[in-house]
C-alpha cells in the first residue's frame, strides 16, 4: 500500500470513529509523538509535570494526570533533568523518627 | 495475582519509585534481604509495573520475578479500604493512596521517595520510611555501591 492509500484508509477509520473517543485518541497519539521523540510533551504531560514541581501533587498523581504509566513519566522527569521532589527532613526529632523505624524494619 | 496471610508490624509496603530506582541500579533482589518482615505492594502498584513492562521499561522485569518466587507479595484492597481510599486528597495517586491505607490498616510501614506521600503518612499517623534511609542502610551494609546510591538517588 503506497502512502497515499494508507493515509485514505486512516482518514476513514477516523471518520468512522464516534465523536467521544476522539478527546482520547488525541491525547494517545500525543503521547506518542512524544515517546517517539518527535514533539515535546503535551500540554496535559506539561501541567502535570508544573503541578509536580510545584509540590500540588505527588509523582503517582501526576503521572496519572499526564495519563502516562507512572515509569514512563519518571523517565520522562529524568530526561528533562527534572530533580524528584523527595521526603524532607526538617529537625533532629525526624531524623530520629527516621533511624527508629530503620531500626525496627531493617534486617 | 496473590494475596498473602497478614503481615507484621516489622512488614514494608514499597512505593512504586523504590522499586524504580532499585530496578534501574539491578539491586532490587536485595530488598527481602533487608527487610525480614516482608515485602508488600498495593495492587495498583503492581499493576503499573505491569503496564510498565509492556509499555517497554525492561527494568521492572526484576520486579515481576520477585512476585514470581514470592518474596515480594502483593496484598488485597478490602471493601473498608475503598471508604479510607476514597477519603484522602486528591494529590496523590492510587497508587500511593492504597499503599498508605493498607499501611495504616495492617500496622504496616511505607517506604517511599515521594515528599507528598512522605507528607501525608505523618498527617495520617502512618510510619513512613524514606528511600533515602533505606539508601544508606543499603550502602553501610555493603548491598550497594556508591555508584549504585547515587544513581537509585539521582
Amino acid at each position: 500500500m503506497n502512502a497515499t492509500a494508507f493515509r485514505q484508509e486512516i482518514h476513514q477509520m477516523l471518520d468512522e470513529l464516534p465523536a467521544e473517543v476522539l478527546p482520547e485518541l488525541v491525547d494517545f497519539i500525543e503521547f506518542l509523538r512524544f515517546r517517539t521523540g518527535r514533539e515535546t510533551p503535551g500540554r496535559r504531560v506539561q501541567e502535570a509535570i508544573r503541578s509536580y514541581i510545584a509540590g500540588e501533587i505527588s509523582l503517582g498523581r501526576a503521572a496519572e494526570l499526564a495519563g502516562v504509566n507512572y515509569f514512563l513519566f519518571e523517565e520522562l522527569l529524568r530526561k528533562q533533568g527534572i530533580s524528584v521532589m523527595e521526603p524532607e527532613v526538617t529537625d533532629k526529632a525526624e531524623q530520629a523518627a527516621q533511624r527508629e523505624i530503620a531500626d525496627e524494619v531493617l534486617a | 495475582m496473590k494475596s498473602s496471610p497478614e503481615p507484621g508490624r516489622r512488614a514494608v509496603l514499597l512505593d512504586a519509585n523504590v522499586l524504580s530506582r532499585l530496578a534501574r541500579v539491578h539491586q532490587t533482589d536485595v530488598l527481602p534481604e533487608v527487610f525480614p518482615g516482608g515485602c508488600y505492594l498495593a495492587p495498583a502498584i503492581y499493576h503499573e509495573v505491569e503496564a510498565g513492562l509492556e509499555a517497554g521499561v525492561a527494568y521492572l522485569e526484576a520486579v515481576i520475578a520477585l512476585v514470581g518466587r514470592g518474596r515480594l507479595r502483593i496484598l488485597s484492597i478490602e471493601e473498608e479500604d475503598r471508604d479510607y481510599i476514597a477519603s484522602l486528597p486528591r494529590k496523590l495517586g492510587l497508587g500511593e493512596a492504597e499503599g498508605i491505607t493498607l499501611c495504616r490498616r495492617l500496622d504496616m510501614v511505607f517506604v517511599t521517595h515521594d515528599r507528598e506521600a512522605a507528607n501525608f503518612c505523618d498527617r495520617a499517623g502512618v510510619r513512613c520510611l524514606h528511600f533515602r534511609m533505606l539508601v544508606d542502610a543499603l550502602q553501610k551494609r555493603g548491598l550497594l555501591t556508591p555508584e549504585q546510591a547515587r544513581q537509585a538517588l539521582e
